[in-house]
């Protein structure tokens, strides 16, 4: 009877469905009767009632106690509900409850007059002390009850509130925890109690640390932070696709641009002359039959020793190809614009070095280098000679330049001027480019320390993103770990199950950690312990075994009690109840010699009348049957028993239902 | 149990103890357990009997199918009487079997006992030994009975289990005399 006030929290637990008495339809046809519609508020409230004007006692039923309904009265003048009196017709001798006159069934008639009656009586509304003041009849409780203001109802988002009617729609637009509202931050639609976790988790509108630098910046932001603003992050090196492997957070950046800057260049420049040799690699094969023509990188004032991979003769060969050329530059214009911006960029670089180190004069000499491109022969010959004095190509671009320049300038005087030049292109001449600390910019071994701490720094950035790759490992494995855990203990539970439930009744039961757990229940921490459940067969009664280490009442200290416990299964719906069968119980001998093994059996039969019998009505029975004293604790612990061997105790049941058999 | 059954349980609870009986001490209905299946009955021996005096428990016990079936009632306290049985206090009464009527209650069913105690049926008999006796000898019988119920049914032993707050009384009174 889903009455329209079903939800009104007096009427949670209401008699409704079972109260009405079953009985038998005219038609055979078993059928619960429903309350009549006049009636359809629970009997439950009816404690409640306070009747303006004193109820009188003659609207009682005599069955039920409480007020008839669909009153019926006897030929004999008594009045009842209708199914209280034909229930109690259909289950005695058929005589009136009252005055014990024989009554038929066909002898009850519907009386409407004490019916209207009764719809008449006026109570006051069941909640008045909820605050409602209304007097209701009673033919308008139920149709009151689902409007009044006072009712207790649920909050139809479920959110488990139970609340005056009147109070619903405060509590739907402010205080409900399921209300959809919008997020004061992104917009978004969420449930009210999940405000926090949208904040901790989602809202893109947050301020939240970045995890790297610490500084606060939006959920949403926090990717493009980490990718141009963030100075913890570790990122490469800008040169990195001309060669430099440094990576290190962007704090730190700068100060490796700064310090690697002749690496760097070095490294433009070996990209340039990659590049130069590409252009002339191209234009050689696509110019067949013609004079093999090559860009000649000292046309830039490039010392092709400097240019570390590339052998000395290799690059005197390909100077030699090309003696005789001027109309170079026209054949291959795209490439070229290639090769310009290149320059352009090592201008730059050159430009930005020399006004750090205070070289201006370099980048005038500079200037004036593509003008001495022509006489060609000569450079090469004395670039080999200044590779020859110095030998060991590590010498620093401006002294390079220097070098090519004053050659240039001065061609006729050349050959006498060799060791000139080699005194000037030593570092110790240029006192302008000491750097503070005393080592001067041009400096091999301050070029060393330089590729040193780039490389240190690097590989510190490599170690960091190890670390980091290493503990975002580390968490994904423990994640797994943990899931394994569960995973197994799942299997091992559905493993025992197994056991229990295929053994066909018959189950043994290991008790490992025997001295612990005998010392447990000694102690009184733990003086019961329960076997993991069986079954008598596959889909029979579910049970366990308990066993009292130290046993309990009166053989506590003496003996070793077993029982038995029943426990809910999911075929209890299908088996007989109480349980009828046998149950042997048996403490296993382990004694290696079959022979010698005395096994302690007990059988003990059901008895219908014991609750441990009877169906359980928590998941494992309270009350179980077995032996209290099952065998002698001295017995057990004997020195030369065989009862506990490897620290286990074996305890065998077998279950064995009548209705097997 | 049945949800009719508990419904006027509770009902009947409320009226018994309301009655006026249980103020004149008659009769006394407790509760044994929440769900109203087993409650705890108490009746006065009527005057003018070998019962007079008496504090009577008995253990009421309420079927699902109550009130179509009568309650299960027998005496705790032991009595000396042909209808109720000397050993497990069984009671042999009309209106606890065949002749129960669904409009009966907790409250007459207390008020029949008690009648039975007054008007003992010795012809229809629960325990034949005493009723043997009360036919054949009703001295002896009335003695047994009156040593009975002031052995098993005694006044101060009902009065401490059914009036502790009188006894907290004369507790009271007992310490203020001694001091």
């Amino acid at each position: 009877m889903a009455s329209e006030g079903a939800n009104a929290a007096k009427q949670y637990d209401t008699l409704d469905g079972n109260f009405w008495p079953e009985v038998m339809a005219s038609g055979g046809e078993r059928r619960t009767i429903t309350s009549p519609s006049d009636y359809t508020w629970s009997r439950d409230l009816e404690d409640s009632f306070l009747f303006v004007n004193e109820k009188d006692e003659k609207y009682d039923c005599p069955i039920c106690l409480f007020i008839q309904r669909e009153p019926t009265q006897t030929q004999c003048g008594h009045r009842f509900c209708r199914d209280c009196i034909v229930k109690w017709l259909r289950s005695s001798e058929k005589k009136c409850p009252i005055c014990v006159e024989p009554l038929d069934e066909n002898q009850l008639f519907t009386d409407n007059f004490a019916k209207r009656e009764i719809l008449d009586l006026v109570i006051r509304c069941v909640y008045h002390k909820e605050g409602c003041d209304q007097n209701i009849n009673l033919r308008h409780f139920q149709s009151h009850l689902s409007v009044c203001d006072y009712a207790y109802i649920q909050c139809p988002n479920s959110c488990a509130n139970i609340l005056l009617r009147r109070d619903l729609q405060e509590h739907k637009n402010n205080k409900c925890p399921k209300r959809i509202i919008l997020c004061k931050k992104c917009g978004e639609t969420i449930i009210a109690e999940e405000q926090e976790n949208h904040f901790d988790k989602g809202c893109p509108k947050v301020e939240i640390f970045c995890p790297f630098c610490k500084a606060k910046v939006l959920r949403e932001e926090l990717e493009r932070h980490k990718k141009y603003e963030c100075s913890n992050v570790v990122i490469q090196c800008e040169f990195r696709f001309l060669g430099c492997q440094a990576e290190m957070t962007r704090m730190k950046m700068p100060q490796h641009q700064s310090q690697a800057m002749v690496y760097h260049i070095s490294l433009i420049g070996r990209g340039l002359f990659e590049l130069y040799r590409k252009v002339s690699f191209i234009h050689s094969s696509s110019s067949h039959g013609q004079p093999r023509q090559v860009w000649n990188p000292s046309s830039l004032g490039y010392q092709p020793g400097e240019l570390s991979g590339i052998s000395h003769s290799e690059v005197t060969h390909s100077l030699d190809e090309c003696r005789d050329k001027g109309n170079i530059i026209s054949s291959l214009p795209s490439t070229l614009q290639s090769v310009h911006q290149l320059q352009a960029l090592f201008e730059s670089m050159q430009l930005q070095m020399s006004s750090e180190l205070s070289l201006p004069s370099t980048s005038q000499q500079k200037n004036e280098v593509p003008d001495q491109a022509t006489p060609k022969t000569d450079v090469t010959v004395v670039q080999s000679q200044g590779n020859e004095q110095h030998g060991q190509g590590q010498q620093d671009v401006p002294s390079l330049f220097k070098r090519t320049l004053s050659d240039a300038q001065h061609p006729s005087t050349r050959t006498q001027e060799g060791p000139e030049l080699s005194f000037m292109s030593k570092p110790s001449t240029h006192k302008d480019n000491e750097g503070a600390d005393g080592l001067s910019f041009c400096d091999p071994q301050y070029i060393s320390f330089k590729a040193q701490n780039d490389y240190q720094d690097e590989s510190l950035a490599r170690h960091d993103q190890q670390i980091m790759f290493l503990r975002d490992r580390n968490e994904y494995l423990e994640r797994t770990n943990k899931d394994m855990k569960t995973k197994i203990k799942q299997l091992e539970n559905t493993v025992n199950e197994f056991e229990g439930r295929f053994g066909n009744g018959e189950f043994i039961w290991r008790i490992k950690n025997y001295t612990k757990l005998r010392d447990e229940a000694i102690i009184g921490d733990n003086t019961a312990i329960h076997s993991p459940p069986f079954f008598s067969s596959c889909y029979g009664y579910k049970l366990c075994i308990r066993v009292n280490l130290n046993g309990v009442d009166s053989a506590k200290g003496t003996h070793l009690s077993i029982f038995i416990h029943f426990m809910q299964g999911e075929n209890d719906d299908c088996l007989d109840w109480p349980f009828s069968g046998r149950i042997i119980l048996s403490v296993l001998d382990q004694n290696p010699i079959c022979e010698m093994r005395r096994n302690v059996s007990e059988t003990l039969a059901s008895k219908p009348n014991l609750a441990a019998f009877q169906r359980p009505t928590s998941q494992r029975n309270h009350k179980g049957f077995g032996y209290m004293e099952f065998l002698p604790l001295s017995v057990v612990s004997a020195p030369t028993s065989t009862y506990v061997k490897n620290d286990t105790l074996l305890i065998k049941a077998k279950v064995i239902s009548s209705k097997m058999e | 149990m049945a949800n009719i059954a508990e419904a006027r349980i509770k009902r009947e609870f409320k009226e018994v103890v309301k009655s006026e009986e249980v103020a004149k001490c008659h009769i006394k209905v407790e509760l044994v357990n929440d769900t109203f299946t087993e409650l705890r009955g108490e009746i006065a021996g009527p005057p003018d009997t070998p019962y007079e005096g008496g504090n009577f428990i008995l253990e009421i016990k309420i079927p699902d199918t109550y009130p179509f079936n009568p309650p299960k009632v027998k005496f705790v306290t032991k009595i000396w009487h042909p209808n109720i049985s000397s050993v497990t206090g069984a009671i042999c009464l009309d209106i606890l079997k065949d002749q129960w009527a669904a409009a009966m209650t907790l409250r007459t069913v207390l008020l029949s006992l008690q009648a039975l105690l007054a008007a003992a049926e010795p012809d229809d008999p629960q325990d034949a030994v005493v009723a043997k006796q009360y036919k054949e000898n009703p001295k002896i019988f009335q003695d047994t009975a009156k040593h009975w119920t002031h052995i098993f049914a005694g006044d101060s032993k009902v009065a401490m289990i059914t009036h502790m707050l009188e006894l907290k009384q004369i507790k009271k009174i007992a310490i203020s005399h001694h001091s």
